[in-house]
């Protein structure tokens, strides 16, 4: 379960094939319109019951696929810029175009959601999600960016546009974009701005800016912070400096210690206004860090490890001898329990949770041809549920680290080295593409998305090859010919749609300061050695079967 | 001996779940804190896996909690000790959530239905027996969290367009009403059965 992931995974692929569905099939969320009913508006509510929480947590996955084949990026950016694209519309910021003013059905909700209120204001109170834009204190904003609160929009969109920006190394959102607004008023934007904005709210209010009015959550703050982090990660600015002091405040205000240490309470959320935070009692309380830790481990790894560590001791999630238990009937904090299991390299909880996913969360493929995969829950539902599979996906998709990885140690290197792009996805994909830069090579291994169209003709382009004079390829093991020059830096080859193992020379070896992050450089060496073809001089050699075997060794198969 | 000290905790059980409910229903009569919070038509019972029982039935038409004559068969969540002991102790203690969740861990308490309705039930048990503390961050001068105003003066506050309060959505805009009413939040509060996750 460990170790440097070097190929999307069969699910991997179906969870690509769907998130593609959903990106890719035209549907109209303006004011007069309604989200496909694949976009997940149920899942952990009241909080996170609108729909462009599923863009957002669908993205996850997008960087870590990067990561898997980083010489094949044009569906990762594909998906990432139609999800952009909806995080604009009147549907992902309807609740602060819609849930205007004072609560009406304060006392009317559902027991199952006053137990995201603190106790003493249940039943008077406004739950999670109900943001109130246009009330007394607050004023009205039409504008569901540029506010005082709303956090969970503008932070949340951030993020979403930086997984972009970091999978596409596109300036595209770096222009001028439309946003929609109270009475479908429209406002411009760019992620500069964006960004600038968020920084300095964070800056002039270390506790956090507020999310509905008024509540201020870890959960939110800590997304909106790995934003900027991701951010400046792909811009190389400072944008993300304010967030320490919030981590220092928030350590000081928002959860408290027993006279062990050991954490004694955290708070969910916490309403300036009516001085009251809301917990969760007990040893429950390590719910509410623990669906925080995605977005704070990245940005404070230290802190992070201290939160999981007693929040799965908490809940026995960490004791071989203990049943798992959800407590609630969200399995949110048990797929970031894993998420993060994974991700610290925790073998023992990993196994367990993921024992009890595996049995619990309906694992499956679906679709046309079987070839979407995602998780249903046993809930009877036509498709997986997005939000909740989504986090699933994330320890799926990448090793260990991977998470934090990307936006901490980012692979710029990738949009200068070779690349492959025009491949007719979802007729073909690509699981494994990767530039050897020791031995100067292109690694692409092709499988059929669509099953249907194995056997068609397809072809795709290889691009920013140094020296395509000295290009040579290999198939399964074949000296290939079936290419040609595309122009000065390009190839371009003519393949039959199903698993080929090519290998392509073309001679990059990095380029100075972009010499890749070292995961970026994990080929696997057993590559360099069996091949034999690594001559000093470097010069053009076909690589060997034992190469091409080599090149897709992975967790997975 | 240890058959009378059982016989014993199983009558000191079934008293306090008794008790309890005494007070709950007198609470949902005359506490309005109390009564705002029952929303839902539901049955919880709170047992011994071979003695004390006791249901609590909550009405959400007249706000009201009773205790059933006639214990009912289908629950929406049943919580089971193991022994009268565990049950006092659990429902004695100041952390009274957290020695259920060590017994539902070590597989000797078992909770069947939905669980979040057993924090929601704990949240009215301290209307009538406030045991335990309820957390909230340190107010130590000068160091607790600020009550902010509307931000006006700093640079990135000039983006912000603030427009008047207003105190429900604008009737001119027909189509984001008939989107509002497609959301959980509305159809929730009007009663319908939540989706699961």
């Amino acid at each position: 379960m460990s170790g440097d992931v070097t190929q999307l995974n069969a699910r991997a692929r179906g969870w690509l094939r769907h998130l593609w569905d959903k990106a890719t099939t035209p549907d109209d969320w303006s004011s007069s319109g309604e989200p496909h009913e694949w976009w997940d508006r149920d899942s952990s509510a009241p909080m996170c019951a609108f729909p462009r929480f599923d863009l957002g947590e669908s993205a996850y996955a997008l960087p870590l696929m990067c990561e898997v084949t980083p010489a094949w990026r044009e569906v990762y950016a594909r998906i990432a810029r139609e999800f952009c694209e909806r995080h604009m519309t009147f549907w992902a910021a309807i609740d602060a175009l819609v849930l205007i003013g004072e609560d009406p059905n304060v006392d009317r909700y559902p027991p199952e959601w006053q137990i995201y209120m603190p106790e003493r204001l249940r039943g008077a109170y406004a739950p999670p999600g109900w943001i109130g834009n246009g009330d007394e204190r607050w004023g009205l904003n039409p504008d569901p960016i540029a506010a005082d609160g709303n956090v969970f929009f503008r932070g949340f969109f951030n993020l979403l546009l930086s997984v972009y920006a970091y999978v596409s190394g596109d300036t595209r959102y770096h222009e001028p974009f439309e946003v929609s607004g109270y009475m479908d008023r429209t406002f411009t934007w760019t992620q500069p701005e964006l960004a600038s904005f968020i920084s300095a709210q964070l800056a002039a209010r270390p506790e956090g800016p507020h999310c509905e009015n008024t509540k201020i959550w870890p959960f939110c703050v800590s997304a909106t912070g790995l934003g900027l982090k991701a951010y400046d990660a792909v811009n190389g600015t400072r944008l993300h400096t304010p967030f320490d002091a919030w981590t220092e405040f928030a350590q000081r205000h928002y959860m408290g210690r027993d006279r062990h240490g050991e954490l004694e309470w955290f708070a969910f959320y916490y309403d300036p206004i009516e001085r009251q935070a809301c917990t969760f009692p007990d040893h429950v309380t390590a719910l509410a860090p623990l669906v925080t830790l995605p977005y704070l481990y990245p940005q404070r790894p230290d802190w992070g490890q201290w939160l999981y560590e007693q929040s799965v001791r908490k809940l026995g999630w960490s004791n071989p001898k203990a049943r798992i238990n959800q407590f609630i009937p969200d399995p949110r904090a048990i797929s970031i329990a894993l998420l993060m299991a994974h991700e610290l390299g925790d073998d023992i909880t990993e196994a367990r949770l993921r024992a009890h996913v595996e049995e619990r969360c309906e694992p499956r493929t679906f679709g046309d041809e079987n070839d979407r995969f995602g998780f249903f829950f046993g809930w009877g539902e036509r498709y997986p549920r997005g939000q909740q599979s989504a986090l699933l996906m994330v320890p799926e998709v990448g090793g260990r680290a991977a998470w934090s990885r990307w936006s901490n140690d980012a692979n710029l290197s990738k949009f200068a080295a070779p690349t492959v792009e025009g491949v007719d996805y979802p007729s073909v994909g690509l699981s494994v593409a990767r530039n050897d830069v020791d031995r100067g090579e292109l690694l692409i291994q092709t499988y059929a998305a669509t099953r249907s169209h194995a056997g068609d003709a397809t072809s795709m382009r290889v691009v920013q090859i140094p020296d395509i004079d000295n290009v040579r390829i290999t198939c399964d093991g074949d000296e290939f010919t079936a290419w040609r020059a595309a122009g000065p830096n390009a190839v371009e080859l003519d393949l039959t749609i199903r698993e080929h193992a090519l290998v392509v020379r073309t001679g990059y070896h990095g380029r100075g300061a972009e010499t890749p992050p070292k995961h970026a450089a994990s080929a696997p060496a057993a590559v360099a050695t069996a091949t034999g073809g690594a001559n000093a001089d470097r010069s053009a050699v076909a690589p060997s079967p034992g190469a091409i075997a080599m090149v897709s060794s992975c967790r997975c198969c | 001996m240890s058959a009378l000290r059982t016989r014993i905790q199983v009558a000191a059980l079934q008293s306090l779940l008794t008790v309890l409910g005494v007070l709950m229903a007198l609470a949902s009569r005359h506490v309005d804190r109390f009564r705002r919070q029952v929303t839902r038509d539901l049955l919880l019972e709170i047992r011994r896996a071979d003695g004390a029982r006791q249901q609590y039935r909550f009405h959400a038409g007249p706000r009201r909690m009773t205790l059933p004559r006639h214990a009912r068969e289908h629950t929406d969540c049943t919580l089971t000790f193991p022994t009268a002991r565990d049950g006092l102790r659990a429902l004695l203690s100041p952390r009274a959530i957290g020695r259920i969740v060590e017994g539902m861990n070590a597989g000797e308490l078992r909770i069947e239905g939905n669980a979040a309705l057993l924090l929601w039930f704990h949240g009215l048990t301290r209307i009538v027996a406030p045991i335990g503390r309820s957390r909230r961050p340190r107010r130590a001068s000068g160091s607790g969290v600020p009550i902010r105003t509307p931000e006006r003066d700093a640079p990135y506050a000039s983006r912000i367009i603030r427009e008047p309060p207003v105190s429900e959505l604008s009737r001119d805009w027909p189509q984001a009403w008939a989107a509002r009413e497609k959301l959980l939040q509305l159809r929730a509060a009007a009663g319908e059965r939540l989706p699961p996750g």
